[in-house]
């Protein structure tokens, strides 16, 4: 796993987040905070005449570290992406999510026996308007809450596994990301779907470290939840099983849990005309999307990477960590996150525009998931190549590359 | 949408044409919020004289409604059948004002001919 790694410009990430870059500051000299720098922060500090040598232990501290992070950046996603979030009027697919509020709770399950979505979003929405009044306000803060909480925890899931800069280079694309926006401000399921992916993920990863059996069991209930919401997210259960198959055999059979309580609970709320529905998709070819050709799977690279720079490094990224996977085998420590992220970005948009060319299915929302992924390929390679002294100045200039152009292309 | 000027031009009598009936919850949020929370929707909005159809055929089922004006609104100006709902209408009604055609969705006003 890559944790805090020392030599990181102190200058540049001071410039950034004080509060952070103090700690980042003690990592790197002390490698990881050995007590003698602790103890040299702290004399300054007292010499200044007040002593906040406590505040910077507690600081210190990475798993408050990690959570001061996850707050900061929620929060900086409540504010902004609230920013204009009624001015435009509902659109069509955002009043038939608010039409299933006037259902009955119980009959919300049946609309998906003719419905493409299931109904998981639909019991959120049913239930927030039993709370707030029904207005376009109202409608589009539950997917802002979603999409808040989706960036926040990957953001803090990167930090975790990487380091702060890494983190922050991270949620400031996905942030500024144009397709995540317009879904934190719409009243459909996508921001949901998204939120449900980085738990599923962060849950997964879990299971893989601690290997307890709590951890299959909620991912399994996740799981659920995730194919509940929109089908198509559903590949991220075949990804976990292969990242498990070809990373660590031993822990198939507690895996397997997961799939277990993930099929009971399918088996328990999908109704027989719903699984109909599911096969018979599209059997008469009249669904509205076309066939995708090269303009579309261009679009969508476009849409779900921000810009067409971007969408380049994505794709060198993925050719590097392929070569990368085949050649250093699997001496990697980060072979696991490895595949994973490439299962979860190039894997799945490949797979689809496949699928697609039989049964159409490929739009750029439909993948809103991988976006997490496609900027942490990047990282992933940024990390490898770039010397432990240019990691952080280069993944900050590829995440305001991200938002900068995006404003010209 | 229009479904504001709709709420601001309709009086009593006239008769409002959803074409097609995917547009009516839409419609409906911004014509009148308490009949879009009602379960029955096709039922509430009959009782204001708006009805939705899918096929320009379906507007037999509630001629009996019609009275000297008509608002249709349309998204698509052709049906499966390959006839629009204007046309339909066309032996008793005519159009006097339509809005532009560069938008999706459209706006036409019709008259019972002769006045």
């Amino acid at each position: 796993m890559m944790t805090k790694r020392p030599g990181i410009s102190t200058k540049i990430v001071s410039k950034i987040i004080p509060i952070f870059a103090q700690q980042q500051f003690s990592i790197m000299t002390s490698g990881f905070a050995s007590t003698s720098d602790q103890g040299s922060t702290s004399d300054k500090n007292t010499s200044k005449g007040f002593s906040i040598s406590g505040i910077f232990d507690s600081i210190l501290n990475n798993g408050r570290n990690r959570n001061i992070f996850f707050v900061c950046v929620l929060i900086v996603n409540l504010l902004i992406k609230s920013n204009g979030i009624g001015i435009n009027s509902l659109d069509y697919d955002e009043s038939i999510s608010l039409k299933e509020v006037s259902l009955d709770f119980g009959h919300i399950k049946h609309e998906a026996e003719w419905d493409n979505n299931p109904p998981f979003y639909y019991y959120c929405i049913w239930v927030w308007h039993h709370i707030f009044e029904i207005n376009e306000v109202n409608a589009r803060v539950l997917s802002l809450i979603f999409s808040a909480l989706a960036i926040a925890l990957f953001g803090r899931f990167v930090f975790k596994r990487f380091n702060f800069a890494t983190a922050l280079g991270i949620a400031m694309a996905l942030t500024a990301h144009t397709m995540l926006l317009y879904h934190a401000q719409q009243a459909r399921s996508y921001s949901l779907t998204l939120l449900l992916v980085v738990i599923s993920t962060i849950t997964f990863f879990n299971y893989l470290e601690k290997r307890k059996l709590q951890h299959a069991l909620l991912l399994g209930l996740i799981n659920f939840l995730l194919v509940y919401t929109h089908y198509i997210s559903g590949i991220i259960l075949l990804i976990q099983g292969f990242v498990v198959f070809t990373t660590d055999k031993k822990l198939l059979p507690k895996y397997l849990i997961s799939y277990l309580i993930c099929a009971i609970l399918i088996a328990v709320r999908f109704t027989k005309k719903q699984f109909l529905n599911i096969l018979g998709f599209n059997s008469t070819g009249n669904f509205w999307l076309q066939k995708p050709g090269e303009w579309e799977l261009n679009d969508s690279l476009n849409s779900l990477s921000n810009n067409a720079v971007v969408k380049i490094l994505f794709l060198s990224a993925c050719i590097y960590l392929i070569i990368q996977l085949f050649v250093k085998s699997k001496e990697s420590k980060h072979r696991a996150l490895i595949i994973y992220t490439l299962l979860a970005s190039i894997f799945t948009i490949s797979t689809l525009f496949i699928i697609s060319l039989a049964k159409p299915m490929f739009l750029s929302r439909y993948m809103i998931f991988c976006v997490p992924f496609i900027y942490l390929s990047i990282a992933l390679v940024i990390a490898q190549i770039f010397s432990e002294k240019y990691t952080t100045p280069v993944i900050l200039v590829v995440a305001l590359i991200s938002i900068k152009l995006q404003v010209y292309l | 949408m229009f479904a504001n000027t709709v709420k601001d031009l309709k009086q009593k009598d006239d008769v409002v044409i959803i074409n097609t009936a995917d547009d009516t919850n839409l419609f409906t949020y911004y014509f009148d919020k308490k009949s879009f929370l009602k379960k029955n929707l096709a039922d509430e909005l009959s009782t204001q004289n708006v009805f939705s159809i899918r096929e320009a055929a379906d507007i037999k089922n509630f001629e009996g409604n019609f009275r000297n004006r008509i608002i249709l609104i349309q998204q698509f100006q052709q049906n499966a059948s390959g006839h629009s709902a204007v046309d339909y209408l066309s032996s008793q009604y005519e159009a006097y004002f339509q809005t532009g055609d560069t938008s999706k969705i459209s706006l036409v006003f019709l008259r019972r001919k002769g006045q």
